[in-house]
């Protein structure tokens, strides 16, 4: 198992200068993580979702963090490949130069953005949406590793380029793509590149979709990228000492970021100024009780990691019966204060990560030529 | 214990201030009323120190010497057309004296009295619930609506204007109740009159102690902004009298015409606009603002509540609503071998398919599945042995969860749904929920079961289903 971190740049009624601190906090969190030996730093790409995702740059945070840190991998947790975001030539570009300025720890994540206000925003056809990801994603592997790319297909007739510079890793950095429904966990495996499973379910549902997506990325055979049979989910996660403190504040973390989620994702709507109708107080005391009792429930989902470094555990451990390759914790959510994600990671990385092992995977290799 | 409070009430003798006056007394935080009025107190409590003042006296500040909060209530509200100046120096010219005479007394919080009249009654309103951000533009022909909706604006600019002043305006429907509301006389009869020939909008009823306690969240929240206050479920007129188990007494529009001369005549008090607002467009809220952030948890939730229970009459359904719900839910389903749902939600239903069982346990357990197949959807009775997940929770979880006041993400964390199975077929409850409450706007696929759930379930609520 393998443990990440997954930043969108959350906050709560943000104010200019909380904004620019915020920035600065997460740079002061990973730089803690790669000391502790977390494993890939995530990072999301969103456009105008106020409150709920303020990372709409990537590319900038992650070249910022590789020259931070030392050993951290760091990911795009996804690209948005559609090209009224980006051009498929400008996304290989800007992932091999960071590849060779971080030594070869790029992780690269592709997706096309599923919210409305994102979608519009970039006057995106939605209908193409999903043929368009495809498209890039055909395309970027090529640039990485021809000489002379030529291409023509639906929406690009790219004449003769050199496309460069080329990455560091060999024969590129490791592929992946966002997924939540069974469907198309199936559907990434089919493509033969990893899994980021965003959605939540029981056990059994996560273990059934971890072993679809397996048989499916058994079969695949990728012709112009190298398979990478990866699954990894992505939980709120928060781990103090004290298992109430940690409930306290990450469950409310994790109600905000669910409840942003649900506004951007599943209300119909675009939302504008600061989100209505989201939690952003502390659960009652009895509640709070209801929902540390029901972390070890047998019917309850694997998905929130909020507890003492006990609690945490025992969840982990239930990814990991799953079939998980990799655990994405998302500790910085809109509502959690900088210090607390700070003792989290902490708290985590000390007693909780060292519990489990962490297996060699193709793209442990990718990274670490000879 | 808080610093007591001493609060200031305008328009104390009125219709609401008598209501507001009971609700003051009662918290222990605050240790005084001030409560002006035109005319003598209604009642008397220790707590309450009664004067007869008029909001536009320029020195009307005097009364609130020593007060921190004041509730903003005075009002022409029936008999405004008798004498339009005198209204508008009331309403308008009032308002804007006795707020600005507060803020110099000091005060740090405000709560004034606006209305949903405030948004005005127009054809747009038709496209769905009105939030807090809508335009204000009360009709000009209507001076409850433009005058409501004039001082809307100048109180919401004053709160801008003072940031240290905690200035909140709250937004009720029309209420009844026993106390404050003279006019329910004619509701214990047999007969219930209504003026026919309009379009009959859906027209919410609040209970008069849940606006009480609005505004009295607002004023101890010190909470800051505007407040849709009503009922969910609003109800056309004709269908208040079988609510309130009367027969209704169609009135034909033509008499309108002779309330205008008893009004002239001075042979009866309301302004006959009131009665035509049963022919303007409807002025249908959502009050989700008020339920999330002043934790407004109406004792009567429904208008259908409200006016059974002003007529005494509780709510047959109310102890096995999803008994009610989803067991219409299924003869609708076993007369028409479906449900209905128009042809874009088929499309978007093809790419669902099996069931989901759902659970409600409590005192009238009632189990049900759902059943998905090639864009039809249905309910059916009993437990589908070969479902693809089973959701159960309390039947009175699922109504806190309709009503807005739990949200799903919560109720998931707190184990009060619990589901087992594929996860995304376990969602259809979130869907359920979210239809509900959001049937109106939603677009996408991923919405899609929540919309037809949302439209099924407003269609064929519990309140409908007995009511009709």
């Amino acid at each position: 198992m393998k443990f990440s971190l997954f930043y969108e740049m959350q906050i709560s009624h943000p104010t200019r200068p909380s904004e620019t601190q915020l920035f600065h906090d997460c740079v002061t969190q990973v730089e803690l993580a790669d000391q502790l030996g977390y494993h890939c730093i995530w990072e999301v790409e969103h456009h105008g979702l106020f409150e709920y995702s303020h990372s709409s740059a990537p590319e900038v945070f992650l070249s910022f963090v590789a020259a931070r840190t030392k050993n951290v991998r760091v990911g795009h947790g996804i690209t948005l490949t559609p090209h009224r975001y980006n051009h498929p030539i400008r996304i290989a570009e800007r992932i091999a130069t960071l590849d060779i300025l971080s030594g070869g720890r790029v992780n690269w994540g592709s997706g096309k953005s599923s919210s409305l206000t994102e979608q519009l925003a970039f006057e995106n056809d939605v209908s193409q949406l999903h043929a368009q990801w495809l498209e890039a994603l055909d395309m970027i592997p090529r640039m990485w590793q021809q000489d002379v790319f030529q291409y023509k297909g639906t929406f690009f007739d790219v004449p003769p380029i050199q496309v460069i510079p080329k990455p560091v890793q060999q024969p590129h950095p490791p592929i992946f793509a966002a997924c939540s429904k069974p469907e198309s966990a199936v559907a990434v495996g089919q493509l033969g590149i990893g899994a980021l499973n965003f959605a939540i379910g029981n056990d059994d549902y996560l273990g059934r979709k971890v072993d679809d997506y397996r048989a499916a990325v058994r079969d695949a055979n990728p012709a112009i990228y190298q398979k990478n049979d990866h699954f990894a989910c992505t939980p709120v996660t928060l781990c103090l000492p004290d298992d109430r403190k940690a409930c306290r504040y990450g469950m409310r973390g994790a109600l905000f970021f669910a409840e942003a989620l649900g506004t951007y994702y599943f209300s119909g709507k675009r939302p504008i100024g600061p989100l209505e109708e989201i939690n952003r107080e502390f659960m009652r005391d009895d509640d709070l009780d209801d929902a540390m009792a029901f972390r070890g429930a047998d019917d309850a989902p694997a998905m929130n990691i909020i507890g003492d470094p006990a609690h945490c555990r025992e969840i982990v451990s239930r990814f990991e019966r799953a079939g998980v390759d990799e655990i994405i914790c998302v500790m910085q959510t809109g509502t959690v204060p900088h210090e607390l994600v700070m003792e989290s990671l902490r708290t985590f990385g000390e007693q909780v990560i060292p519990h489990f092992s962490t297996d060699t995977t193709m793209e442990r290799r990718a990274a670490d030529p000879g | 214990m808080p610093e007591p409070r001493r609060v200031a009430v305008t328009g104390a003798a009125g219709r609401l201030g008598r209501v507001m006056l009971d609700r003051l007394v009662l918290a222990p935080e605050i240790d005084r009323v001030v409560a002006l009025d035109l005319r003598p107190p209604a009642a008397s409590h220790a707590k309450v120190e009664s004067v007869i003042a008029d909001v536009r006296d320029p020195e009307v500040g005097r009364h609130f010497a020593g007060c921190d909060s004041l509730i903003h209530l005075a009002f022409v509200v029936e008999r405004g057309s008798r004498d339009p100046r005198r209204t508008d120096s009331i309403n308008v010219g009032g308002t804007e004296n006795a707020l600005r005479a507060a803020i110099d007394a000091g005060v740090d919080t405000i709560v004034h009295a606006s209305s949903v009249a405030a948004y005005g009654f127009h054809p747009e309103n038709q496209s769905g619930p009105l939030t807090e951000d809508a335009p204000i533009r009360g009709n000009e022909d209507f001076y409850y609506a433009r005058t409501k909706a004039a001082t809307d604006r100048w109180v919401t600019e004053l709160g801008a204007a003072h940031p240290d002043v905690a200035v909140s305006l709250l937004r009720p429907s029309i209420f009844l109740g026993p106390r404050g509301n003279g006019r329910l006389r004619p509701f214990h009869g047999r007969l219930f009159p209504y003026v026919t020939g309009g379009s009959d909008p859906p027209t919410h009823v609040t209970h008069e102690d849940d606006v009480a306690e609005a505004f009295y969240l607002a004023l101890s929240q010190r909470a800051r902004g505007a407040f849709n206050i009503a009922t969910g479920d609003p109800l056309p007129v004709s269908a208040w009298a079988e609510n309130m188990g009367m027969r209704p007494m169609p009135i034909p529009a033509g008499a309108l015409s002779l309330a205008e001369l008893a009004y002239r005549a001075r042979l009866i008090d309301v302004s006959p606009e009131w009665l035509r607002v049963g022919r303007r467009y409807p002025i249908v809220v959502s009050s989700a603002r008020a339920r999330r952030q002043l934790r407004w948890h109406p004792r009567y939730p429904t208008t259908g509540a409200v006016l059974r229970a002003l007529a005494g009459r509780p709510h047959a359904a109310a102890s096995r609503g999803t008994k009610i719900l989803f067991g219409t839910l299924a003869t609708i389903t076993r007369v028409r071998g479906s449900l209905p749902v128009d042809e874009r939600a088929r499309q978007e239903l093809r790419a669902f398919g099996g069931s989901a069982n759902l659970m409600f346990t409590g005192a009238h357990p009632s189990e049900w599945h759902v059943r998905f197949s090639g864009g039809r959807v249905g309910v059916y009775r009993g437990i589908d042995p070969s479902a693809r997940s089973t959701t159960s929770m309390k039947e009175e979880v699922f109504f806190r969860l309709l009503d807005g006041e739990l949200s799903y993400a919560h109720a998931n964390m707190t184990g009060k749904i619990r589901h087992h199975g594929e996860g995304n077929m376990s969602m259809i409850v979130g869907a359920i929920v979210g239809g509900f409450r959001q049937a109106a706007s939603a677009e996408g696929r991923a919405a899609a079961p929540a919309r037809v759930w949302g439209r099924l379930v407003m269609r064929n609520g519990p309140e409908r289903s007995t009511s009709r």
